[in-house]
């Protein structure tokens, strides 16, 4: 009996730490040189690993539109990356030449060091140039170290329940009035880059200062991102939430924002930040390189993922495309786009982020 | 012998003579460097990250910066006074809650005491992140389930808030919930106290006509004060590392806790300071090193104040007349609060549509939909698997690391097993956020990314074995000593090698401490959380953080279900627990008590 016991707890652990050691290994070969060679070694490749900010049910039909489109190229493997930590993880495992992750969709904050440092694949697109998978130059980030798919934008979301719309801001500055105190939510992961006046602007730094005070003065209770977002608000737990992606309020099951008895709605500020929505970047030695470059130049390209995503969720439509969602939405609200390049917007991420993080009381790189 | 002698002669003797002290120490030898790898390194690593600039891989010149950047602002004293604040507090409320409990099943005529003890012994089957999650749902200032029904009630008198009575947002609210999930270790820690004192102190001290409440006063409690006290630190050391209320209820409050404070300068802020993390890390385990040192020297004193007398005696239990009744409602209150209201609050949100807010008069209609999913997503099975090959592979690495180190320090010779026991006894002092961060700089800096863990459960299964090592080499420990010397010599005698004497004679008699170790250990590496939390990527998630990230996501139902359903497989483990202890006559943490990651 005791011998039998050993013997099950022997194997037991042996196939436990055999088990727990397994890698999959990965095919770190070069990326071919022409479209139809690309596509054929993908087709010997793992599946992509996208580690995305998209849900499951945002990404998983692009991904089927993918494999439809190259049928033999194994389907990536989409799964939601949630927040900073993900992204910093990921990057730390490139660094570290350990990748776990092919194709990750970046913050703002981390644009600036990935290419200052090159902790990511720089590739040349033009060898897609003629192909059904050709990228617009506008879409190549960073001399093409990154590529953008589809338009962000950030509003004010609010519960009508509890702040009416006449009540509700109708721009950042009316947020910190006292009159929400106890009523505001704040991410916090801010993101008003784009109000900075050194990339174009209508803030200084003094004038963030304040707003960042007067944010804080309001007793906000803190959350992180959109999910977040949409649980407080939609439980009543609170009314207001200043700067939230527009494409959140449509994700899912939630309740169509547009509609009369929806319970999150949204309204688009004065002067609205609009920005490249998804910003894929890849690992240096990616685990299926062939198959990394191939999906994101679909994904980059007109007719592949750019139309996938805004089909799939109007927010994520170009506000500069006449007649899409976002467009009328902005038109109607009678709001000013400002619009500052991915390259601009990272130059200035840490030094807001060290202002609102100072002033709200957290850790920065300030402290 | 003749087999040793002949090997010998096939070295040189200079040779022969130099090995001979590591052969016959193989066992201290080979239990140090194990030590060594898991313990010394990462925490080496954690004081180098903190004194370079750079990330982990990219580690740039040595620098004090960052001690200075920690210690010009107040946020570290903050998160330091908040820290030591919810120990403190929280540890002077499960004493006196797990102290009354202890002696109500043990001392009293209490009606149902076994029906009792299981009921104190259940929230081990609620993992601390379904508990916190829960009562968030409950407590929540505005929407939360009983404030509302309470606010309502105040109204009828008068009474009108627009949010609240509770807060859960709060440092009382992160008090709360760690008071309440330290009940039951301390719970099993005092009741192994109760059952070896002496109670024929108590009944001479009625003799001489004191009351009930004098003899608790002057006799029972003075005579347990060691046992509480050591208790009460590993309480507070627990309660320090607390990280599952103090990310879920103190974040939204903006209440740091250092747990916090380093996941959120690592993990979440932007840009992440590895650094920074690491300085506050340092500091943290120097803090907790420093409460160790305090909790060996107070348990090595209680070792004095033994009371067991030896007769055979069954001490005469203390009538509560009146209160019998009412002492187990207290029992059964604290049951409904710690595992039934929670539970119920998890059951209903896993029967809400996707995307229904957790609200009182919600008209969601309720139904098992998210379970169907679940069961026919393949990812769930990916989690499953993962889960149990974690926790199998860590209760089996463990308690063999633990059984090596035991035996070396018990049966051992030589300076070495002093230096063996601090170091096995060193994780007590390891936040598991801090272990996390520390195997982060080991495996992914060179030379230790070479070893390609990175990103794999065999990481988790590192760091949990880790956390977990200190509980299991105290429980062999005491095992090993139960084990008379002389059934080893007979089998060395018979020539035997040292090796085949712990395979084929002391672990076969250790078996039932191996075994409940390794249930301990399993049970609680099932259930751990903050290290997976910061060590899981795509290809080893488990289950305790998996359900943090899918109720981050706004996928509360599912989250609840995955809770419900991790309850109803640890809810059997736990009852085995039980059926071990009520067999062993004594608690499994009587030793001292473990201290748990999750």
């Amino acid at each position: 009996m005791l011998t039998r016991a050993i013997s099950v707890f022997s194997i037991v652990g042996l196939a436990s730490i055999l088990a727990a050691g397994v890698q999959p290994a990965g095919a770190a070969e070069g990326i071919k040189s022409t479209f139809a060679e690309i596509v054929a070694a993908a087709k010997e490749e793992p599946p992509v690993q996208w580690c995305t900010g998209l849900g499951p049910d945002e990404s998983q039909p692009i991904v089927e539109a993918f494999a439809a489109a190259f049928p033999g190229v194994p389907e990536p493997n989409d799964f939601e990356c949630f927040g900073e930590d993900a992204t910093q993880r990921v990057v730390s495992e490139w660094a570290a030449g350990a990748p776990q992750v092919d194709i990750l969709d970046m913050d703002t904050e981390i644009l600036q060091r990935l290419n200052t440092e090159d902790l990511s694949l720089k590739f040349d697109w033009s060898v897609f140039n003629g192909a059904p998978v050709a990228v617009d130059e506008r879409y190549q980030i960073y001399d093409g170290r990154i590529i953008s798919v589809g338009s962000g934008f950030r509003v004010i979301w609010y519960n009508p329940k509890i702040v009416s719309e006449a009540d509700a801001p109708k721009s950042y500055e009316e947020c910190t009035d006292p009159k929400y105190k106890d009523i505001l939510a704040a991410d916090v992961r801010p993101a008003f880059f784009d109000m900075m006046t050194e990339i174009g602007g209508p803030w200084s730094e003094e004038k963030m200062r304040e707003w960042a005070k007067g944010i804080a003065a309001n007793n906000p209770l803190w959350i992180r991102g959109t999910s977040q977002a949409f649980q407080v608000l939609s439980s009543g737990e609170r009314g207001l939430v200043c700067g939230q992606q527009l494409h959140g309020l449509f994700r899912g099951d939630r309740t169509d924002p547009t509609a009369e008895d929806a319970l999150v709605k949204f309204i688009i500020p004065k002067q609205v930040i609009v920005y490249d929505y998804l910003r894929l970047g890849f690992a240096p030695k990616p685990l299926a390189p062939n198959a990394t470059v191939l999906f994101a130049a679909w994904m980059g390209s007109n007719e592949g993922g750019q139309k996938a995503i805004a089909a799939k969720n109007p927010g994520y439509s170009s506000p500069h495309v006449e007649g899409s969602f976002t467009n009328k939405a902005i038109a109607e609200f009678g709001a000013e786009i400002i619009q500052a390049t991915q390259e601009q917007t990272s130059s200035v991420s840490d030094k807001q982020n060290q202002i609102i993080l100072t002033e709200w009381g957290f850790p920065s790189a300030a402290n | 012998m003749a087999q040793t002698l002949e090997s010998d002669r096939a070295f040189p003797a200079s040779i022969v003579r130099w090995l001979k002290p590591l052969r016959n120490n193989w066992a201290v030898i080979s239990a140090v460097l194990i030590l060594v790898l898991l313990v010394v390194v990462p925490l080496a690593l954690l004081i180098v990250t903190s004194l370079r600039v750079g990330s982990p891989g990219n580690l740039g010149d040595w620098t004090l910066e960052k001690y200075r950047i920690a210690f010009s602002t107040s946020l570290v004293f903050e998160a330091f006074t908040n820290t030591i604040g919810v120990a403190a507090i929280g540890t002077i409320i499960s004493l006196v809650l797990a102290g009354t409990f202890a002696w109500l099943v043990e001392r009293t005529d209490m009606p149902f005491r076994n029906a009792a003890f299981t009921i104190l012994l259940l929230p081990i089957a609620m993992p601390s992140i379904l508990f916190v999650l829960s009562w968030t749902v409950l407590l929540q200032p505005r929407t939360g389930l009983i404030n509302v029904p309470l606010r309502e009630i105040l109204e009828w008198f008068g009474l009108s808030m627009r949010e609240g009575p509770f807060n859960i947002y709060t440092l009382g609210g992160v008090i709360f919930l760690d008071s309440l999930r330290g009940v039951t270790t301390i719970f099993l820690m005092l009741i192994a106290a109760f059952r070896l004192f002496d109670a024929n102190l108590e009944e001479a001290a009625k003799v001489c006509g004191a009351g009930t409440f004098e003899t608790i006063r002057r006799v029972t409690i003075p005579l347990l004060t060691p046992a509480i006290l050591a208790a009460a630190m590993y309480s507070f050391i627990s309660s320090l590392d607390q990280f599952e209320a103090a990310l879920v209820a103190g974040l939204p409050g903006q209440i740091f806790l250092l747990p916090t404070l380093i996941y959120f300068t690592v993990q979440m802020r932007q840009p992440v300071d590895y650094g920074l993390g690491a300085v506050y890390s340092v500091f943290f385990m120097l803090l907790m090193i420093l409460l160790l040192v305090g909790y060996r020297r107070i348990v090595s004193k209680s070792e004095r104040f033994v009371t067991v007398s030896g007769k055979a005696f069954r001490p005469t239990r203390i009538s509560l007349g009146r209160w019998r009744y009412a002492a187990f409602a207290f029992v059964a209150l604290f049951g409904f609060v710690t595992i039934i209201l929670p539970a119920l609050v998890l059951g209903w949100l896993s029967l809400l549509p996707p995307n229904t807010p957790p609200i009182l008069g919600t008209n969601a209609r309720l139904s098992f939909d998210v379970y169907l999913t679940m069961f026919s997503n393949p990812r769930i099975a990916t989690i499953a698997g993962n889960t149990i090959i974690m926790l199998a592979a860590t209760a089996t690495i463990t308690m063999a690391i633990a059984f090596l180190v035991s035996w070396a320090i018990v049966r051992g010779r030589g300076r070495g097993r002093g230096i063996l026991d601090g170091l096995s006894f060193l994780p007590y002092a390891f936040p598991g956020v801090t272990v996390a961060i520390a195997l982060i700089f080991v495996f992914l800096n060179p030379p230790g990314n070479f070893i390609p863990i990175y990103g794999t459960l065999s990481i988790l299964v590192v760091g949990l074995t880790v956390i977990y090592i200190a509980f299991a080499t105290r429980l062999m420990n005491g095992a090993i000593a139960q084990v008379g010397r002389e059934l080893e010599e007979a089998g060395r005698t018979s020539g035997a090698t040292q090796f085949a004497v712990m395979r084929r004679i002391t672990l076969p008699l250790l078996m039932p401490a191996f075994l409940a170790g390794w249930i301990w250990v399993g049970s609680h590496a099932m259930r751990s959380f903050s290290i997976p939390l910061v060590l899981s990527s795509q290809r080893n998630q488990v289950i305790a953080p998996e359900i943090w990230r899918v109720w981050q996501r706004g996928y509360l139902s599912e989250a609840a279900a995955y809770g419900v359903i991790l309850m109803l497989i640890l809810l059997p483990i736990t009852m085995w627990m039980r059926h071990l202890m009520l067999n062993t006559g004594r608690g499994m943490n009587g030793g001292g008590g473990p201290r748990t990651e999750s």
